[in-house]
């Protein structure tokens, strides 16, 4: 049993697990809406959007999350400007938003010298680096989630299955678009630390997608894929400490896995009847 | 009588291009009223004005709450959801934003699955209905709203002969219940049979009154143009399935 025990006893560990349970929950959870409003592209875009942040936030010796945050805001502020022209739908406006920000952010990288070392980190994560501030940010993410679905979920889930009925029956449509994306965003800066950059996506519809597989209606959903999105996190970190393995490739590809093992499950189910 | 709708000067553009233009009519409460035209006519334009779906011009006044039931959509198959939880949403608005349907409610929404004849399908995701069965279901949520006015968009195009008379028979309860129902349709004889009053479009208001007044060649040649067939002082349009438009943009 030393290799289930084993891990736990490093501090650096601990603190990777706490990171990982969170972001797998929150991002399980809320991939759900991200997949069912079909905003994948979404998370693909503030993925990108934030590296900008992260060089900002090194460039001026700041902390990592917060150059994140800063970036994540901006993009949401931006992309739902452009979006209030019915010409622009969030996707073009992400679109247009997403080459720029990475495009400015990989300039900067190429300008400074000290960075491009760290650059690994931002594109495929550094679970065991994260601050005291990484995981604030993360319970933050996690509670506002919670607190978010709790207060307004069965309206998200409105929104997402009858949009023009939810704005007959008087709901404020907008407003509650710019907090999914608002949530999608934070989630996305969490899981940048965890998984990083390139690998982000995958946490936000893994998980999710492999639970509609298995369930019929929405909150069975979003319940079992918080919980697949934890345990990707664990048994990632599990595999990551006794190989070579890298924690964030690690986690994503238990996501694959388990969503390799839905899906073969779903296709046994399918024959039997 | 009170009027539950009344419009005037109604105007919806999308761009440049008007989708409807200076329409104008009142439909008493309790009216059963068919919104009939050709294609690209904007019927469904109308519909999603009154709702408040669509910016317009002019004066709108609808009494409320309003429910609305949408053409079939393709997209509403994916979600995950049942045919209960789709009724539920109907009592939404009733709640507030941290409550959830009580088991009133849900016993409430069994009863108005049963009302159209889908008590059995309760548990069914919205995937595994049929396109009739799945207009039945946004019909009993739109029961569920309580709305005085009810508006259904094609609410009997693509669905079979029993999905019909359901549909027709709670929409006649709710107009003997005071309740006033605007249906879009392309099925004249249909109409004819069915409503007490018609509203004639053709990206602007054609005709209105009631069904007496309206089905007859004259306005229906103006409507429809040439596709106008008169059978034994019957005027009928000719439907070329072939030649449909496309659909209505919304």
């Amino acid at each position: 049993m030393e290799w289930l025990t084993d891990p736990w006893t490093s501090e650096i560990m601990r603190r990777a697990f706490a990171e990982a349970i969170v972001m797998g929950a929150a991002a399980g959870a809320l991939g759900c809406f991200v997949l069912l409003r079909g905003l994948a592209f979404l998370g693909e875009s503030v993925a990108h959007t934030l590296i900008l942040g992260v060089v900002v936030a090194f460039l001026l010796g700041g902390p990592v999350a917060l150059g994140a945050v800063g970036a994540a805001a901006a993009t949401v502020g931006l992309s739902s400007l452009l979006a209030a022209d019915r010409r622009f739908s969030v996707d073009v406006s992400m679109g247009v938003l997403l080459p720029s920000f990475f495009g400015l952010g990989v300039t900067l990288i190429a300008l400074t010298d000290g960075y491009r070392a760290r650059l690994e980190d931002t594109l495929f994560g550094a679970i065991l680096g994260v601050t005291d501030l990484d995981l604030g940010l993360a319970a933050f993410v996690a509670l506002a989630a919670a607190a978010t679905l709790l207060l307004a979920g069965k309206e998200l889930a409105l929104v997402a299955f009858d949009r023009p009925m939810a704005r007959a029956m008087g709901y404020r449509v907008g407003l509650l678009d710019l907090l999914l994306f608002a949530l999608v965003t934070l989630v996305a800066v969490v899981a940048l630390r965890a998984v990083g950059n390139v690998l982000l996506t995958a946490m936000l519809l893994g998980p999710a997608l492999s639970a509609r597989l298995l369930t019929r209606t929405l909150w069975p959903m979003v319940a079992l894929a918080g919980g697949l999105g934890t345990l990707a996190g664990v048994l990632g970190l599990y595999w990551s400490y006794s190989s070579a393995v890298g924690g964030g490739p690690a986690i994503v590809l238990v996501v694959a896995m388990l969503f390799a093992l839905a899906a073969g499950g779903r296709a046994a189910i399918t024959l039997v009847r | 009588m009170t009027a539950a709708v009344s419009v005037d000067g109604l105007g919806v553009a999308f761009g440049a291009r008007a989708a409807l233009q200076d329409v104008s009519f009142t439909v008493p409460a309790g009216s059963f009223v068919g919104i009939l035209g050709p294609n690209g006519a904007g019927k469904t334009t109308l519909l999603r004005a009154l709702l408040g779906d669509v910016a317009h011009t002019g004066r709108l006044a609808i009494e409320r709450p309003v429910a609305y039931v949408p053409q079939l959509s393709d997209a509403q198959g994916a979600f995950p959801i049942d045919a209960l939880g789709v009724v539920l949403m109907g009592t939404y608005p009733r709640l507030g934003w941290w409550r959830r349907p009580s088991g009133a409610d849900r016993d409430g929404a069994r009863e108005l699955l049963d009302r159209v004849g889908l008590a059995d399908r309760a548990r069914s995701t919205f995937d595994e209905l049929s396109g009739g069965q799945r207009q039945r279901v946004l019909l009993a949520r739109a029961l569920a709203q309580e709305g005085r006015v009810l508006l259904l968009d094609e609410p009997l195009s693509g669905t079979d002969a029993r999905s019909r008379e359901l549909v027709l028979d709670v929409i006649a309860e709710q107009c003997a219940r005071g309740r006033t129902v605007l249906m879009t349709t392309h099925d004249l004889a249909e109409a004819a049979r069915v409503c007490d009053r018609m509203l004639v479009l053709n990206r602007g208001l054609v005709a209105e009154g009631t069904t007496e007044e309206i089905f007859t060649e004259d306005v229906l040649r103006r409507a429809y143009g040439g596709d106008v067939l008169v059978l034994d002082g019957r005027p009928a349009v000719i439907d070329d399935p072939h030649h449909h438009a496309p659909r209505e943009r919304v």
